[in-house]
């Protein structure tokens, strides 16, 4: 049995050393390929959460309608919230604010976006002037429930009211986290309300 | 000598006056945006007593603070939790600050800028009112304004 099996060894002794040959290459590239992957992801400091996002539009300060994919080209950081937040909100655009600053030229290609999730009382002109008092660039989002449902769909986010006293007196549930869309318009990094903004303007560094 | 034990006496009973009891520092109220109704105030306080409890809080600046607390799921949802005879140990230094627990001015009276200062009163079941001077900060181009950053110290 073993003389058999010396024998076929034997008389195919090339095909086996090419097939050999083949299969190390094969798991090499394949090895390559994997660490690379995984350093392409770990090299960011935000948390890789790549999702296509499905186009939406909503409505400016100006009353102007604003789809997602009018920023293609640019990188966009997007957070949830709305003005009568008094802590999340404010400290996160706050921090939006100074990362938007350290960009210094590289300011054109990025694009800071607030959606107000509280229609109710955050109108256009109440949000612009919100969002502008961070930075002038700074645009401010909403829309009808069902636009804001929609968002939230493709986001794979949750909001809703609290605390509800009046109708006009609540609180809200909503994402803290900040996300970052690349220019092709794809959901790429996530990142949580606490991260350390120099982290952030690393990433952006690296995207621009 | 009998001049000297007296004000010896009075200097321990002085430095014990300071020493227990509660002490509020390092207050700071949020620079409201414009439209902003409401604002967040942010405040340490050490407890060298015995235990005790907030009864209520009162600023020149609101008609209305409350104590709150910012949760964060793991999903990166964040909900506010209103917190009621919040309790202070005896030994404990509770902090109020961004990311988490604050005090929600709601309905502000005024517009508040950088730089101007309010006296705060917190008024304690046991240990009565105390007050402190609280000043508004600004949103600043560098250092992170959440609870991982330091600079929000004095």
């Amino acid at each position: 049995m073993s003389r058999l099996f010396l024998n076929i060894v034997m008389n195919n002794k090339a095909k086996i050393i090419s097939l050999i040959l083949i299969l190390f290459i094969a798991i090499i590239s394949v090895m390559a390929y994997l660490i690379y992957q995984a350093k392409n992801k770990e090299t960011f400091n935000g948390f890789y959460n790549e999702k296509v996002l499905d186009d939406f539009s909503l409505k400016d300060g100006k009353g102007k309608d604003v789809s997602l994919s009018e920023y293609k080209g640019k990188l966009v950081l997007l957070n949830f919230g709305y003005t009568s937040c008094p802590d999340i909100c404010p400290t996160t655009l706050g921090n939006l604010r100074s990362i938007y600053s350290k960009l210094d030229e590289k300011q054109d290609d990025v694009q800071v976006v607030f959606i107000s999730i509280d229609p109710d009382r955050d109108n256009p002109e109440k949000l612009d002037e919100y969002v502008n008092f961070f930075n002038d660039d700074f645009i401010g989002l909403t829309g009808t429930e069902d636009q804001l449902k929609e968002v939230s769909d493709i986001f794979n986010i949750f909001y809703f009211k609290e605390g509800v006293n009046t109708d006009k007196d609540y609180l809200m549930s909503h994402p803290t986290s900040i996300y970052l869309i690349d220019r092709e318009g794809k959901l790429i990094l996530k990142y949580p309300h606490n991260t350390k903004q120099e982290f952030v303007v690393e990433d952006l560094k690296r995207l621009l | 000598m009998k001049y000297l034990i007296i004000i010896l006496f009075a200097l321990i009973s002085c430095s014990q006056d300071t020493g227990s009891g509660i002490e509020i520092k390092n207050a700071w109220i949020r620079e409201a945006p414009p439209g902003a109704t409401v604002a967040a105030l942010y405040l340490e306080i050490n407890n060298n007593g015995g235990e005790d409890r907030i009864v209520s809080i009162n600023t020149p600046v609101s008609e209305i603070a409350e104590i709150h607390n910012t949760q964060v799921a793991p999903d990166g949802t964040g909900k506010m939790i209103k917190l009621e005879n919040v309790s202070i140990q005896s030994g404990e230094l509770l902090k109020f600050s961004p990311g988490g627990k604050h005090i929600m001015l709601i309905n502000l009276k005024k517009v508040l800028k950088p730089g101007e200062v309010y006296e705060v009163t917190v008024d304690f079941k046991n240990s009565g009112q105390k007050s402190v001077n609280a000043v508004v900060k600004g949103f600043s181009n560098s250092g992170d304004e959440n609870h991982s950053g330091h600079s929000m110290g004095h």
